[in-house]
């Protein structure tokens, strides 16, 4: 194969991958600083936990503009996964750990435009039902967590409709699987 | 305005999409017209180009991410004209550079490929460019699809230029093992 032609080929590659090379990486902390920065939001989150545990009982949702929430908004490595060709790939991203940063690079990922947007997150757990803000810092391990997204109804013109579709499930398991909270139930509302 | 705006104004045939796609993704494709000319004034011809050639293509087309298609169109609608100046003796100094380094992946022989070991080739590049850190995906697709210099890749990284050449050089040599490996030799 001549260069000329190779060249030519490379400027057919997946529009997905085009569109993840149009902005630079995120620049990575060293090592050293994010094991402090570990540490510190570890400490922070039990200082917060133990003050909410005190002040306002268990159920109570933390405060989004507290200390414990803003260490929380971190960047880091979180799986996306995409369809091609009907199956469903994954690759690892490293982003600000917020809900809008993930569904925008999932979205990206799977060739999905703008006008899909990401209306509304909510964490339900044990009956109460948490608005999700840009972090999951605060919530208590141990129980049992249900997270709701509501997504602008244009998304359902990229769902095949069948039983199988990987794309819910590619959504599914991106939307899930960052942070520090296992869900045991995943609920997609279309608005 | 929205992609998905720009596009209805396509597909109603109204002139306002030139303007808008053009204050939206004009400097975009200029970026990648400019990397593969080396002249502005060619560069900007060929971005004229490209929105004739979107204008063309919406409708029957309704891309999904216009930047992405006015990106394919605008990259080979300037290495056209890049192979035809070239012929000429004229220019395009950092694409030349561009093609000696893909030349270290590649034969240079002309072979009869046909259409679906092509497309075959391309998901296999894919798989290599997923399957790579960000970083590196990130260098190879600013080096190989828009075009950049070495300089502005280690601008935009805070790395030195050699850092980033023998980033490049390693990246290659290893898509051309891992070709190698699944019976690929081009």
């Amino acid at each position: 194969m001549t260069k000329e032609k190779f060249y030519t080929l490379l400027g057919e590659l997946d529009g997905e991958l085009i569109c993840s090379a149009a902005h630079p990486p995120a620049k990575r902390r060293s090592a050293v600083l994010l094991r402090w920065a570990s540490a510190a939001a570890c400490v922070c989150l039990i200082a917060a936990g133990a003050g909410l545990w005190h002040a306002a009982g268990r159920a109570k949702p933390p405060a989004e503009n507290s200390s414990a929430a803003e260490i929380a908004v971190e960047s880091g490595e979180v799986t996306i996964y995409y369809t091609a060709d009907g199956q469903l790939l994954s690759r690892t991203e490293y982003l600000p750990l917020t809900p809008q940063a993930v569904f925008s690079c999932w979205r990206e990922a799977n060739g999905i435009g703008e006008e899909v947007r990401l209306l509304h997150t909510e964490i339900r757990s044990n009956g109460t039902e948490y608005t999700a803000g840009e972090s999951a810092a605060g919530y208590q391990t141990g129980d049992t967590f249900i997270y709701c997204i509501t997504v602008s109804k244009e998304l359902a013109q990229y769902c095949t409709g069948a039983e199988n579709d990987p794309l819910p499930e590619s959504l599914k398991r991106t939307m899930t699987g960052y942070g520090y909270i296992n869900y045991s139930e995943f609920i997609l509302n279309l608005e | 305005m929205e992609d998905s705006d720009i596009v209805a104004l396509f597909w109603s045939r109204d002139e306002k999409a030139i303007t808008e796609t053009a204050a939206k993704y004009g400097s975009y494709c200029s970026s990648i017209a400019e990397h593969i000319l080396g002249c502005a004034a060619d560069a900007e011809e060929c971005v004229n180009d490209t929105y004739f050639s979107a204008w063309n293509a919406i409708p029957p087309h309704r891309p999904r991410v216009l930047a992405t298609f006015l990106g394919k169109l605008v990259r080979n609608l300037a290495f056209n004209r890049y192979n035809l100046r070239h012929a000429q003796k004229r220019g395009g100094h950092e694409t030349a550079l561009i093609l000696d380094e893909l030349a270290e992946i590649v034969s240079g022989k002309e072979n009869v490929e046909d259409s679906v070991a092509e497309r075959e080739l391309l998901r296999e590049l894919e798989r290599f460019l997923r399957e790579l850190p960000q970083e590196k995906r990130w260098i190879f697709l600013r080096r190989y699809w828009y075009s950049d210099s070495i300089g502005e890749i280690a601008k935009q990284l805070g790395k030195s230029e050699n850092a980033v050449t023998v980033a490049l050089n390693r990246l290659r040599k290893r898509l051309r093992d891992d070709l190698t490996k699944r019976g690929y030799v081009l």
